[in-house]
Order: C-alpha cells, then structure tokens, then sequence
C-alpha cells in the first residue's frame, strides 16, 4: 500500500516537471527540469525493484544528458530573442 | 498523372499499417510460453556456472558477454564519433564560460572523492549488489564531470584515457580467450566458483575481473567525453 501511494505521488511529480520543462521559458531551467524528471524516474525504478537500472538512469539520464543539453544550448543561438543568457 | 498518385500512396500506407498491425500480432502469438523462457534457465544455472549472488550482472557478464563486448564496442564508437566531430568544427566550439556557483566550487573536493569512492564501490560489489561496469563507470564520470564544471581548466591527460581505455578492453578480450581456451566457449568462467563462496568478495570467478574492467573503460570513455564537452584547452582560439 506504502509502495502504490508513492508511486502516485512520484507519478503526479513526474508530470507536474515535465508541465513545467514544456512551459520553461529559459532553457537552462528547463534542462534543470529534465535532469529532475530523471532522477524521479531513477526512484520509480528502484521501487518496481530494478536497481541496476535505477542507477544507470540515475548517473546518464539526469547526470551527463544534461550536460550533452547544455552544451548544446550553449553553442546555438535562439532565434526569438536571446533567452539563454 | 496527380490524380493517379495520391491512391497509389494511400494504398501503400493501408498496407504498410496493416503489416505493421499483423506483425504486431504475430509477435505476441507467437511469443514463448512462460515455461520456455530464457531467464528461468539462466537463474537455474546460475549457482554452477558463475555462483553470483547478482544474478544481473552474472547475466551482463557471463552469460550475455559477448552482448556486452559490442555494447562497449558502441560507447567506445560514437565517443570517438563525437570527439572528431568536436575536434573538425573546434574554431566554431563555445566553451562553457558561466562562473560556477559558491556552493559547488566549494562542495566539489569533497563531493569528488565521496562520488569516485561510490563508483568504485559499485564496480567492485558488481558480482555482490545492485550496479556492476557500466554502472559504477557512469557515476565516476558524473564525478569528473562535476570536476570539470567547477575548473574548466582542470586536465586529464588524454594519453591516460587513451591508454586506460585500450588496456582494460583488450583485458576483457583476453579473459574471453582464456575462457575460450580453457572451458571451451568465449568468456566461459574459467576461474574457480563454487557456490559456497557466493556472498564474499572473492567469488563468481572471472565476474569481478570482468566488471572491473567494464568499469574502467566506461569510467574512461565517458570522463573523455565530458572532457572534450566541457575542457577549455580543448578549443583554444575561440569564442573571439
């Protein structure tokens, strides 16, 4: 009962980021945001009982996709106005 | 002519999706019954062939090595791919040049040592708890990369990654030859594991030589990426 309960509430945080990365205006916080919805999504792996992945999801998807993001944020240029900076 | 077309097409796509829709449901007739799967075999004979508590890895390692050695292969290819394109378009690179915040500048040389430390960790209880390699690799680099954020300067030898990387692959090649030679089938485990000794750190055989070696060449190759993302030397004449 404990386990369902907190995969709601990891579920309804998983979709409130990702609300929030889609509606971000800077990119950088949406990054932030992203890099957030994978370590949630390395909790929920760990409580269906898959370790291993939880990890690899944990250092990859919330630690070095975000750095490959930011650099490439870094190195193209907006074409609405200069919101990176 | 047009008025011909557009049917054509529209054909096309009706018999692409029906296709696709019946292959769909042939995969999922003809799938194995649960008897006949796989995994049950591996977990049966997990105890005498590999004696690993981490029945995952034992899989990752022994009985799926040859998959792993081509994963490795992949990870080692397109950080290549990436670091000949970064070096080919270097004139039009913009380093990172934000100033790191207080709180990581100041963090990090704790951070970095406990980081590494766990990475380590995982890499050599591969055989024994959750993790393994690739893993353990994944969070060193995550520490190098925290490294490099903090000191865009801050350098790895590229020699060393090279050198480390090329080392601990061609070990994980020849640990496969030896199984080859003296069990009979390429990464076989060929080192003693019996099943007593599940449990303890010297245990399961070749797996933790395996992890270990995983661990280095992931830990190398994805630290030589953040490098080459992040690392200022590496574009020196830009961002004019």
């Amino acid at each position: 009962m404990m386990i369902y309960f907190s995969m709601l509430v990891l579920f309804i945080l998983m979709n409130v980021t990702a609300l929030m990365m889609i509606k971000e205006k800077s990119l950088f916080s949406a990054v932030a945001a992203l890099s957030f919805i994978g370590l949630l999504a390395s909790v929920v792996f760990f409580l269906l009982g898959a370790p291993d992945v939880a990890l690899t999801e944990a250092a990859m998807g919330s630690g070095l996709t975000s750095l490959v993001f930011v650099v490439a944020i870094r190195n193209t240029r907006s074409q609405v106005e200069d919101i990176n900076e | 002519m047009s008025r011909l077309i557009v049917p054509v097409k529209k054909i096309f796509i009706l018999l692409l999706l029906l296709a696709l829709s019946f292959s769909a449901l042939w995969i999922f007739f003809s799938a194995p019954a649960a008897a006949e799967r796989i995994g049950d075999h591996y977990i049966s004979i997990n105890g005498s062939e590999m004696g690993a508590a981490n029945i995952v890895t034992a899989v990752l390692g022994g009985f799926r090595g040859l998959d792993t050695l081509g994963e490795v292969t992949i990870l080692f290819l397109s950080t290549t791919g990436i670091g000949l394109i970064l070096s080919m378009g270097g004139q039009y690179f913009r380093w990172l040049q934000f100033r790191p915040h207080a709180v990581l500048t100041a963090a990090i040389p704790y951070l970095f040592t406990a980081i590494v430390f766990y990475g380590v960790y995982i890499i050599v209880h591969g055989h024994l708890s959750p993790g393994g390699g690739f893993q353990g690799g994944a969070v060193i680099a995550t520490g190098f990369m925290l490294l490099f954020f903090t000191d865009s300067d801050h350098m790895i030898k590229k020699k060393a990654i090279y050198i480390s990387e090329s080392l601990s692959g061609l070990s994980f090649v020849i640990l496969g030859v030896l199984g080859l030679v003296l069990a009979g089938s390429f990464l076989m485990n060929f080192l003693p594991h019996s099943v007593r000794d599940t449990g303890r750190l010297l245990s399961a055989g070749t797996l933790p030589l395996l992890s270990l070696f995983i661990g280095i060449k992931v830990g190398a190759e994805l630290s030589g990426l953040a490098q080459s993302l992040i690392g200022r030397k590496e574009h020196k004449e830009v961002d004019k």
